[in-house]
């Protein structure tokens, strides 16, 4: 099934290559929206020092981790954005009828070009700003990397699985819009500059700090401030318990799938 | 759920359908139309939601940068908080639809059918823009204000000069916009790739309008540059005249500006879009 999935996304790569001068332009508007936040932390840096207390540097690598489990989630979770088409359109029922899990067709429905859009400022943002930022690369460091990275995406790809599961009652569309408005805040800056409400909704409800923010203070060794001292390493447990919990309500809604008829 | 049937059909429903053996057909299309406003009344909710937290969000980061300090070079924290709250409350209104439209007409041979309608191709769009305007108004600046007042109680001037002047600079704001939207749809005759050049016009008004960020933050060189190009009359200008970085000595010379833009933009769409319709004779033999 693995070797289906990896085919099927080098398949949709060779065919969006088909067409060179368009693949690349298409992968450089992805990646401008993230280079102007890089211009736009490198601005506010500047003017401003520091934001919540952390400078361009430090900001700048937390960013960058962010956006490289956003790429990954991109690579792997993208199809579940059209999730309520598949619902609407009656889709679904040609993807019950197959041998694959639907979750894993559904993953494999997506388009690599966004990944690599979203993986060339990541890739930019973090080299540019792990050299300045003291954390000790060994291969430990490096390990933890790819264990936060990996549970970054799979988180994301959870919290829109989530919503995604409410297709089958109410298919309209528009519900993962919310989830990527608590994402992106996430994304850019420190959580503690929202306050305790706001950062308390980024904890437990839509676990994306997980994703960069708790982990960045694992690789700065910073005194973790208000949060436990163990949170920096939830990463992967926190992965794994909302990749369940959405499998649970996604398991949950597709009894309650009507097909259109036709 | 989906039975097919048009959701429209419920405004022309006879009056005696009641008695009608089509009776459950209309109760089925009625039950359509309902669930259609339903969703339309749904995914308001959402882009409301979305942009209440998007607001509170930026409200917070500004809060953080100003760290305590109530002013920074002459810039207060109220004025800048109501500046980026109210900046998402207009960029709502600042969609790419136009570019999007001509696109699709470029790419699908539609374009054609633009050049035999009896309005100027160009003016129509602009025609059609504002009428977008009206709507996009009521239906999400509207309500973020509210939200922006009550929810996030951003201070807000009360004179009605001042408001004034807003409303001017902000409707020339969307003149601009909407031809350098238009510009970069004329752009597509020669490109005919186009989702790159939405990907950058898209960016480049964001930044340089002063929707992402207010132009201030930018290095003075830069600053000075970018007071020479039209973007800054789209977001800039009307909000800094409602927070006051715009005193009354220049608003003037900014409204005049403005128009300044309005007319040089649309001459350069009219020669463009000669050179297009050229372009277009060309290829259809």
């Amino acid at each position: 099934m693995l070797r289906a999935f990896f085919l099927i996304k080098t398949q949709s790569l060779k065919a969006a290559l088909q067409y060179p001068a368009n693949f690349i332009l298409d992968v450089i508007g992805v990646s401008l929206t993230g280079f102007a936040e890089v211009l736009v932390i490198l601005l506010l840096t500047s003017a401003f020092q520091t934001i919540g207390g952390w400078d361009f540097w430090q900001v700048g690598f937390m960013a960058g981790l962010w956006r490289l489990s956003h790429s990954l989630h991109h690579a792997l979770f993208l199809g579940i954005w059209e999730h309520h088409w598949l619902v609407r359109d009656g889709e679904y029922d040609t993807i019950l009828v197959r041998p694959a899990h639907p979750i894993v067709q559904i993953m494999a429905r997506g388009f690599p070009l966004e990944a690599i859009g979203e993986l060339l400022p990541a890739v930019a943002l973090f080299a540019l700003t792990c050299g300045h930022v003291r954390v000790p690369w060994n291969l430990g460091t490096l390990l933890f990397l790819g264990l936060v990275v990996v549970s970054g995406a799979v988180i994301e790809g959870a919290v829109y699985l989530f919503f995604a599961a409410f297709d089958f009652w109410f298919p309209e569309t528009g519900k993962l819009w919310i989830a990527s408005a608590f994402l992106f805040p996430t994304a850019r800056y420190p959580l503690h500059i929202y306050g305790r409400v706001f950062a308390s909704l980024l904890t437990f409800v839509f676990p994306f700090a997980f994703m960069a923010y708790y982990p960045t203070y694992h690789f700065f060794h910073l005194a973790s401030g208000d949060s436990p001292v163990f949170f920096p390493y939830l990463s992967p447990l926190v992965a794994a318990v909302t990749m369940l919990i959405a499998l649970g309500t996604w398991s949950l809604g597709l009894r309650h799938y009507q097909s259109t008829g036709t | 759920m989906d039975a097919g049937l048009p959701a429209q059909l419920p405004a022309r429903q006879p009056a005696n359908s009641r008695r009608s053996f089509l009776a459950p057909v209309w109760a089925e299309a009625r039950m359509q139309g309902y669930y259609c406003i339903l969703q339309i009344r749904n995914d308001m909710l959402i882009q409301w939601l979305t942009a209440l937290v998007e607001m509170l969000v930026a409200r917070q980061l500004w809060i953080a940068l100003y760290n305590g300090r109530l002013i920074y070079n002459g810039y207060t924290l109220d004025q800048t908080l109501t500046y980026v709250v109210l900046s998402m409350v207009i960029a709502n209104q600042q969609k790419d639809d136009g570019v999007q439209y001509m696109h699709s007409m470029i790419r699908s041979g539609d374009i054609l059918f633009a050049f035999i309608y009896p309005l100027h191709f160009t003016i129509g769009l602009i025609v059609s823009s504002l009428s977008s305007l009206v709507i996009s108004l009521l239906t999400t600046a509207a309500p973020l204000l509210l939200m922006a007042v009550f929810v996030l109680k951003v201070p807000l001037p009360d004179s009605p000069l001042l408001w004034l002047m807003f409303i001017i600079s902000f409707f020339l704001g969307y003149l601009i916009l909407n031809w350098i939207d238009i510009l970069a749809g004329l752009l597509g005759f020669w490109t005919t790739e186009t989702s790159g050049l939405v990907a950058w016009k898209r960016i480049i008004v964001a930044i340089l309008s002063g929707a992402y960020l207010p132009l201030w933050i930018f290095p003075p060189a830069i600053e000075r540059l970018i007071a020479y190009l039209p973007f800054r009359g789209i977001q800039y200008v009307p909000l800094s005249i409602l927070v006051g970085w715009i005193g009354p000595e220049s608003y003037l010379r900014e409204l005049v500006v403005q128009i300044g833009w309005v007319v040089v933009l649309a001459l350069i769409a009219e020669v463009l879009y000669r050179l297009a319709l050229r372009k277009v004779s060309i290829q259809g033999g």
